[in-house]
């Protein structure tokens, strides 16, 4: 998959930009502040219809103006996503044809990395269970979707726990519906993990040089879920809240069978990361036949040489990269990075320029 | 001068408090108002009189009808099919299924749906005088036409295990492919839900 042409309008501190990268590595260096998280949100924003960091939509539009566009052309197919913040209205274009998101997902994919992603590993349980949702997200929106209604139903459930005497057939209704929500998720999950740990190891090996082994391991109840909730019920209903269901299972990284959370060095840790994200994108050509656009924001300055090096020349020949890094002259870019980049663009105060 | 005088003022308040209007749009319906004829303003004012006065819910299903009725025009139709109840947990669900003139049985208006969040419960619900109905009359199968959605999902089940002791056949309108689209645009959501409940040809 890749982007032939990016423009934005109005999109945050961004001036009007027109961007027509190369098909694989793009560099974006800038200053801080200049506008390269911006740059990545807006083909992030376009291809899934949501923000980063759960701000509301209408925040991506510049200060002081009531309308921002974004228009890509991806494999011949001209996309245009439209938000007006007077109005509140959003509009996606497929050539020319409005679409929703849904049916947008299938001709814009993408797969952001940002320095944040180290807590998968290093953070608490929330932020590697994100991670995990996330990651199966790109995989199968139908999962975003369940996901979504499992947090519904979990609403609905703590609030009717929270009530003096809850209905206990009203009660067996939505943990029927939990149930079948979160047995779901949970089988998903297992078998990402599944998925992740048959190219994790290799791909560890390959970034960081020696022969340890990665894995990933889901840490959930043994029981079913079925089974988990009507022994926590009566628990449950005099506690007033709910205390058992997917979404408080986790995912744990071992390097040798140990946890890399807590005797993880910092440089294993990052190892892990690049060996991650690698195993993410073999997992991504497995499902669609070919690599989503790769966004890395400002990961440059969480890897050292070597690993950079390495995660460089181990990224798959056929894919479009967009790489932002906080410098504000080319030289001041590791001379393997410089020479694997084959277009840069400078980014500064919101203004685009061509360099290479 | 920082206000309306009082009786414009208080037509504007009025206004704001009706769904999604704001003080300008309200502003602009009074001076719409304003501008109109008495007749024109009459007749508003009749309307909104009226509606409160002679719209009542119906005994029977508590869709709406006028204050003369006790049950409404679909109940007191001889040509409805009384066999057959169509749950739903609006009137405007009603009507729209209406308008389709496929079906020809009775309906039950819930007048809502099972919602914790906002403490509306099965005794919220006109769900003890679904299962009276449906004890009381010959009822052969009960339709569930409610929103696809968790909510929606959850009162068709409650209610399923509430019927299923009565021995009548539930059945629940089909979730899927919108008509008219196209297979390739079809949300993957969607598609797989609409797998699920595929019909043998």
């Amino acid at each position: 998959m890749k982007i032939e042409r990016l423009a934005l309008y109005n999109f945050r501190n961004l001036a009007p930009t027109e961007l027509v990268p190369h098909d694989k590595l793009n560099l974006i260096i800038g200053p801080n502040a200049a506008g390269k998280s911006n740059l990545c949100e807006a083909i992030y924003y376009a291809a899934k219809g949501w923000l980063l960091k759960g701000e509301r939509q209408r925040d991506v539009i510049a200060f002081g103006q009531h309308e921002t566009a974004i228009e890509l052309s991806v494999n011949g197919d001209q996309i245009r996503v439209h938000l007006n913040g007077r109005a509140r209205a959003k509009t996606i274009e497929l050539n020319r044809e409005k679409k929703t998101q849904g049916e947008l997902s299938a001709r814009l994919r993408t797969l952001l990395f940002t320095p944040d992603e180290l807590q998968i590993i290093k953070g608490r349980p929330g932020q590697r269970r994100r991670f995990l949702d996330r990651s199966i997200a790109d995989l199968s929106r139908e999962y975003r979707h369940v996901l979504r209604e499992y947090e519904q139903v979990l609403r609905r459930k703590s609030a009717l726990l929270r009530q003096e005497n809850p209905d206990l057939e009203v009660l067996e209704v939505f943990n029927h519906e939990l149930i079948s929500r979160g047995s779901w998720l949970i089988t998903k999950r297992r078998e990402y993990v599944r998925e992740l740990n048959k190219t994790l190891p290799e791909r560890y090996r390959a970034i960081c040089g020696q022969e340890s082994a990665l894995a990933v391991i889901y840490e959930g109840a043994s029981v079913p879920l079925a089974q988990l909730i009507k022994d926590a019920t009566a628990e449950e209903i005099r506690r007033g809240m709910v205390l058992v269901g997917p979404h408080r299972d986790d995912v744990r990284f071992e390097l040798d069978g140990r946890d890399l959370r807590c005797f993880g060095s910092q440089g294993e840790q990052k190892s892990a990361l690049c060996a991650i994200l690698l195993a993410q994108l073999d997992l991504c050509y497995q499902r669609f036949g070919d690599y989503p656009v790769l966004i890395l924001d400002d990961v440059l300055s969480e890897l050292d040489r070597p690993r950079l090096q390495r995660l460089l020349q181990l990224l798959p020949k056929d894919i479009q990269i967009f790489l932002t890094h906080t410098a504000t002259d080319i030289n001041e870019l590791y001379p393997e990075v410089r020479a694997a980049a084959q277009r840069i663009f400078a980014l500064e105060n919101g203004k685009l320029s061509v360099i290479i | 001068m920082d206000k309306y005088p009082e009786p414009l003022e208080n037509l504007i308040k009025e206004f704001q408090k009706l769904p999604s209007i704001g003080r300008k749009t309200a502003e602009r319906l009074a001076f719409y108002l304003l501008s109109q004829p008495p007749e024109a303003v009459e007749s508003l004012s009749q309307a909104i009189a009226h509606v409160k006065e002679k719209i009542r819910a119906c005994q029977e299903c508590f869709n709406f009808t006028e204050s003369e009725n006790e049950l409404c025009e679909i109940c007191r139709d001889p040509q409805r099919d009384r066999s057959v109840i169509c749950v739903v947990s609006h009137p405007q669900e009603l009507l729209k299924l209406e308008k389709t003139r496929e079906y020809r049985g009775l309906y039950h208006v819930l007048g809502g749906l099972l919602s914790p969040v906002n403490g509306i419960g099965p005794e919220q619900l006109h769900i003890e005088e679904l299962l009276v109905r449906l004890s009381k009359h010959k009822i052969q199968e009960v339709i569930l036409a409610l929103d696809p959605k968790v909510e929606g999902e959850a009162t068709a089940m409650y209610l399923a295990r509430r019927i299923k002791p009565l021995g009548i056949k539930i059945t629940q309108i089909a979730h899927g492919v919108p008509v008219g689209r196209d297979l390739e645009f079809a949300d993957e959501v969607t598609l797989s839900r609409a797998l699920a409940g595929r019909v043998q040809l």
